[in-house]
C-alpha cells in the first residue's frame, strides 16, 4: 500500500516537473538571443536555432510572423544603456543615427508585446514621420507625461520594451549586426 | 536510504519522460498560433484587410502600428491560387508562411518596379497546367498564409493605404 502511495507521489511530481520544464523551455525559446549588443537583443532566428526543437516550437506557438533576415531585422531592448530594466516610472531619451535601412521604426510595447494605450494614439516613430537633426540623427522621449519633442507615452508603474525594426537593411547590417549603429537608451530621471 | 534513492530516481525518470513527451507533442502540433488566430476568422483563398493596428486592435503581439496588413489564408490542396497585388508606391512586402509559421517566400518593393504583381502558389503536380511565363511559388504545405504589408507613412493616411490594398486579390485558378 505504501509503495502505491510513493508511486503516485513520484508520478505526480515527475510528470508535473517534466511537463512544466518542457513548457518553460518552449516559452523561453530555450536559446539565448542570437545577438546581444548593449541593451539590444536580436529577435531574428539563426540557422543554428532552426534545429533547436525548443526554438522551433517557440516560433510556432509564440512567433509573430516575422520576415527573413534579408527582408527585415528586429531588435528588442528591455533595459536601458546601464542594464536597468525599462520602467514606466522613469523618463528616457532614445537617440541615435538614422539606421542603414530603406525603412525603419522604433515602437514601444508593454512586456507582453502589446501596444500601450494612450490618448495621443502614438506608439512609434518611423523613418518618415520623425523629425531629424541634420537629416542624420534622431531623439525620442519616452515618458508617462507629455514632452515637447518626439514623445511616445509609456505607462506609469509598468515595465515596457522598445522594438527597433529595420526593413530592407543594408548588406553590411545583414552580414554583421555589429555594423548597425544602435540607438542609445538614456535614463534621464525616475519618480 | 536505498528506497529514497529508488523513488528519487523513478521521479527523475518520469520527469524526463514527461519532458520529452511534451516536447514531442509540440513538435507534432506545429501550428502557428498567430496564423490560426488570423486565418480561423475567414474562409481560405480570400483577401482580408486587418483593422489598423492600435492598442485596441492587435491581431498578434508585436505587430507594427506603422504597417497596414492584408492577408489571405491559402488552401491549394485542390487548385492553385493566383495572387494579384496592385503595388503601392511606398514600402510593401508580400510574405508567405507555412502552417508552422515559417516564412518561405518574400518579395518587396526593392525587387519589383512594375505597378502590378502576379504570382501563382501551386503544388508541384499542379504546375504542368499553368501557362508558360507564370511566376510560380511552391509552398512547403498545402495550407498557410500570405501577409501583405504596406507601410503607412503617417497614421492619418491609413484609410488611403487600405483603399489601395483592397485592389489586391487572391483567387483559386
Amino acid at each position: 500500500m505504501l509503495n502505491w502511495i510513493y508511486f503516485l507521489i513520484s508520478l505526480t511530481l515527475g510528470l508535473g516537473a517534466g511537463i512544466y520544464s518542457a513548457q518553460y523551455g518552449v516559452r523561453q525559446g530555450a536559446a539565448a538571443p542570437a545577438v546581444v549588443i548593449g541593451p539590444w537583443q536580436s529577435l531574428t532566428e539563426t540557422d543554428a536555432n532552426e534545429l533547436n526543437p525548443y526554438v522551433l516550437a517557440h516560433a510556432s506557438h509564440y512567433g509573430n510572423l516575422k520576415l527573413g533576415n534579408f527582408e527585415a531585422l528586429y531588435f528588442m531592448a528591455k533595459t536601458d544603456g546601464e542594464n536597468v530594466s525599462l520602467s514606466g516610472n522613469c523618463e528616457y531619451r532614445v537617440k541615435g543615427k538614422v539606421p542603414e535601412a530603406k525603412w525603419w521604426s522604433i515602437t514601444i510595447y508593454d512586456q507582453n508585446g502589446m501596444l500601450i494605450e494612450n490618448q495621443a494614439d502614438r506608439y512609434s516613430f518611423n523613418a518618415t514621420n520623425i523629425p531629424l537633426k541634420n537629416k542624420a540623427a534622431f531623439n525620442i522621449s519616452l515618458a508617462a507625461n507629455a514632452r515637447p519633442d518626439n514623445w511616445i507615452p509609456i505607462k506609469p508603474d509598468a515595465p515596457f520594451v522598445i522594438v527597433l525594426r529595420l526593413y530592407s537593411p543594408g548588406i553590411n547590417s545583414i552580414r554583421d549586426v555589429n555594423e548597425i549603429s544602435f540607438p542609445r537608451i538614456e535614463r534621464l530621471s525616475c519618480s | 536510504m536505498k528506497k529514497l534513492l529508488f523513488w528519487l530516481s523513478a521521479t527523475a525518470l518520469i520527469a524526463a519522460i514527461g519532458h520529452v513527451a511534451t516536447l514531442l507533442y509540440f513538435q507534432f502540433n506545429l501550428q502557428s498560433a498567430a496564423i490560426e488566430k488570423i486565418a480561423g476568422q475567414k474562409p481560405p483563398n480570400t483577401l482580408n484587410l486587418l483593422a489598423p493596428v492600435g492598442a485596441k486592435s492587435m491581431f498578434t503581439p508585436l505587430v507594427s502600428p506603422d504597417i497596414s496588413y492584408g492577408y489571405c489564408s491559402y488552401d491549394i490542396s485542390e487548385n492553385p491560387l493566383r495572387v494579384r497585388v496592385q503595388l503601392p508606391s511606398t514600402y510593401w512586402s508580400l510574405a508567405a508562411y507555412s502552417t508552422e509559421g515559417k516564412n518561405f517566400f518574400t518579395i518587396n518593393n526593392q525587387q519589383i518596379k512594375t505597378e502590378q504583381l502576379e504570382i501563382v502558389f501551386a503544388l508541384e503536380q499542379q504546375q504542368i497546367y499553368l501557362e508558360e511565363g507564370t511566376t510560380i511559388v511552391t509552398p512547403p504545405s498545402e495550407t498557410g498564409l500570405f501577409l501583405f504589408r504596406t507601410f503607412v507613412p503617417n497614421r492619418s493616411l491609413t484609410e488611403v493605404v487600405q483603399a489601395q490594398m483592397k485592389e489586391t486579390s487572391c483567387t483559386p485558378l
